[in-house]
């Protein structure tokens, strides 16, 4: 690290600038902004203004790690821009190269400053509709464009790098499909810079000496300009509109002064009480908003807003009395086609389920940005239960939103079980259903079964004899109408199996029947069954037809070993046909009907699961106007 | 895969398949033909059933 030693010309304070590319510094002693000039000599800068905001975690003297590298934060330049504000911390690393680390509203990325990229000019990415159109970048990337801010003044603090002196800039963020995110930002004099954004979530940083805040902590005190009674606000400035307890009237902080927009009805309470604090995803939370939405048609839902000063904000959104925690993230999906009815993030697939515009008609405590300001703010969800990704396009860009489905029961551990939630019908957008199995991967699972089932078997019959033993053929004369015999005795030797009687004769309009009676010479247990034949044929209206079969086939089922043999008892009618009987046994056969029996045991309750996963589904998707059990059942 | 929460919530399925296919390959192995009644009538000394 090479230190660079100044005087500050207003107090005789020694000055330290420990990078060689910070161009600012702030005097600690006096105050004074200094700017460095390329030769090094120090310049006043007296209408720069002097960060004082004190609602971030980070601090002058944090340090922190990234890519593996350690760094410290030297000094900050704070944006100020239409609705909302963003540190940009200088981070000094030990190599001596500087970054910095944005901080905005919880969410933290290091931008790395790259060459601009002639494919994607400023210009013509300012040309673009948010999420509306695509540039290829010079390494064949399509980026689009997801957000437009401009800025009205900066303030600063520590040892930093200004790179817009004039303070007022319009940036641009950029979003490639796999992941990469770029800021172009329009400066003064037709200067253009480039940027990689770089976001991780906080605890990836490991920061250490971080700003102790309190939560709960009243940062700023008002006065209703509609009533004139005082009130107070939990995380101003990030909060930049709010509603006043007394009087109902919603109001917006517009450049430094308090603007009445309307007043609130005030006729519904939120069912967790302004101010609560919890638990929620391992990170404590004050809720200080609660807002009803309203779409086009009507629908109503409600929005907890929570917050936590390191961490942040978090919302809750109930309808029906199904919960979702959600958190405004911009590691998100980028959507190329911003009207396709589904999006991939990751390895799942999340289906359009909600398109709208929504309004905000009651209001109670304080909400990030001016939320007062715009109607109709356009809104996509999408989802893969128990997930959501909620896409909101504002007339800075578009906001995403990830969603998770939070129980009852998390709820009330959270916030105690003082709260009243409301009651819960039908199923929720993402409510994790017990037992439900994906419809695609139940399928698979049958099928997989059924395949398995037919191979255990086809294994099974290679270990079957399927062996002939006994045969023979009787011959029988016309006058006869009944004969009888005994068979020669054979031997059974498996502990046990079946045993097919194959009956064959040759009847031509005719029939012929036989009462076998399998005998155990062991132990004289008997197995009766009978079988018959029949065959008809004939020739009418110039076709001839047939009827029935000469042969027919009974099982012996589980038969234990030993020494058997048949008694038979033959009938037929008075006349030529059959002339002869063919009794075949045949021992240890395959039973495919055992196969087709055991399989359709298998495949009910696989498809009675399938039915029931579906019914739950369609139940799911009732709400929605983008429902696939719509079409299907026209 | 073995991640898949489908798989967790198809357990007792795949436990009664596995019981359906050794039920499947017993009856195959031994002869016993299922859910069939009265087809085969069966006299012993010392049991129920009928002598013809």
């Amino acid at each position: 690290m090479s230190l660079t030693l100044h005087t500050c010309p207003s107090c005789s304070s020694v000055l330290t600038f420990r990078s060689r590319d910070t161009n600012l510094i702030v005097c600690h002693q006096c105050g004074n902004r200094l700017q460095r000039w390329d030769d090094g000599v120090l310049k006043e800068k007296p209408l720069m203004v002097k960060a004082q905001d004190t609602l971030t975690p980070i601090q002058i003297g944090t340090t922190g790690v990234w890519h593996g590298k350690k760094f410290t934060v030297i000094g900050r330049v704070r944006c100020l821009f239409e609705e909302d504000y963003a540190n940009n911390w200088s981070i000094y690393f030990e190599d001596g190269t500087l970054h910095t680390l944005v901080d905005c509203y919880g969410q933290l990325a290091v931008y790395e400053k790259i060459p601009p990229d002639p494919k994607m000019p400023y210009f013509k990415v300012s040309g673009l509709g948010f999420g509306d159109g695509f540039l290829e970048s010079i390494d064949n990337k399509w980026y689009i464009l997801e957000r437009k801010n401009t800025c009205k003044s900066i303030e600063v603090e520590g040892e930093t790098w200004v790179f817009d002196w004039n303070g007022e800039f319009t940036s641009l963020e950029m979003a490639s499909e796999g992941g990469d995110r770029l800021e172009l930002l329009n400066l003064e004099n037709q200067v253009y810079l480039n940027f990689r954004i770089h976001y991780l979530a906080f605890e990836d940083f490991n920061f250490q000496q971080l700003r102790q805040l309190q939560i709960g902590k009243v940062t700023k005190t008002y006065t209703c300009t509609h009533c004139n009674k005082p009130g107070e606000l939990k995380s101003f400035p990030l909060s930049q509109s709010w509603n006043c307890k007394h009087c109902g009237a919603a109001l917006s902080y517009v450049d430094g002064r308090v603007k009445f927009r309307r007043r609130m009805k005030h006729d519904k309470s939120p069912a967790i009480p302004l101010y609560a604090k919890g638990v929620l995803k391992g990170i404590e939370y004050e809720m200080i908003g609660f807002a009803v939405k309203q779409d086009a048609h009507g629908w109503s839902w409600r929005e907890y807003t929570l917050f936590n000063p390191v961490r942040g904000y978090a919302f809750l959104s109930e309808y029906n009395g199904h919960w979702i925690f959600l958190r405004e993230t911009a590691v998100a999906p980028v959507m190329r086609k911003s009207q396709s009815d589904w999006l991939e993030y990751g390895t799942d697939e999340f289906q359009l389920y909600n398109g709208y515009h929504f309004n905000i008609s009651d209001a109670y405590g304080e909400f990030p940005g001016d939320v007062f300001k715009h109607d109709n703010i356009g809104c996509k969800e999408f989802i893969c239960p128990p997930e959501l990704w909620a896409r909101e396009l504002h007339p800075n860009g578009l906001c995403w939103y990830h969603g998770e489905s939070i129980s009852r029961n998390e709820l009330y551990a959270a916030f105690g079980q003082e709260v009243s939630l409301p009651y819960q019908s039908g199923i929720g957008a993402i409510q994790p259903v017990r037992g439900v199995v994906d419809p695609a991967f139940l399928r698979i699972s049958i099928i997989g079964v059924v395949l398995i089932f037919l191979f255990v078997f086809l294994i099974g019959n290679v270990f079957l004899r399927n062996e002939v033993v006994f045969e023979n053929t009787w011959y029988l004369e016309d006058t006869l109408t009944s004969h009888k015999v005994v068979t020669s005795k054979f031997k059974l030797d498996k502990s046990r199996a079946n045993l097919l009687v194959t009956l064959q004769a040759p009847v031509v309009n005719n029939w012929f029947e036989a009462n076998i009676t399998l005998v155990n010479a062991d132990n004289g247990t008997e197995y009766t069954i009978e079988e018959g034949v029949e065959y008809y044929s004939g020739y009418e209206g110039g076709e001839s037809w047939s009827e029935g079969s000469t042969e027919t086939d009974e099982f012996i089922q589980y038969l234990p070993k030993g020494t058997y043999f048949m008694e038979i008892m033959a009938t037929k009618p008075v006349g030529s046909s059959p002339a002869y009987y063919t009794i075949e046994a045949k021992y240890d056969v395959a039973m495919w009907r055992n196969f087709f029996i055991f399989v359709l045991m298998a495949i009910i309750p696989g498809l009675g699961a399938f039915l029931y996963a579906r019914n739950r589904e369609k139940i799911r998707w009732e709400n929605s106007a983008f429902s696939p059990y719509s079409t299907n059942d026209e | 895969m073995i991640n898949n929460p489908n798989i967790k919530r198809l357990g007792w399925y795949y436990i009664l398949a596995l019981l359906l296919a050794g039920g499947m390959t017993y009856a195959n192995y031994t002869g016993w033909r299922i859910f069939s009644f009265g087809s085969q009538q069966t006299w012993s000394s010392s049991g129920p059933g009928y002598h013809k």
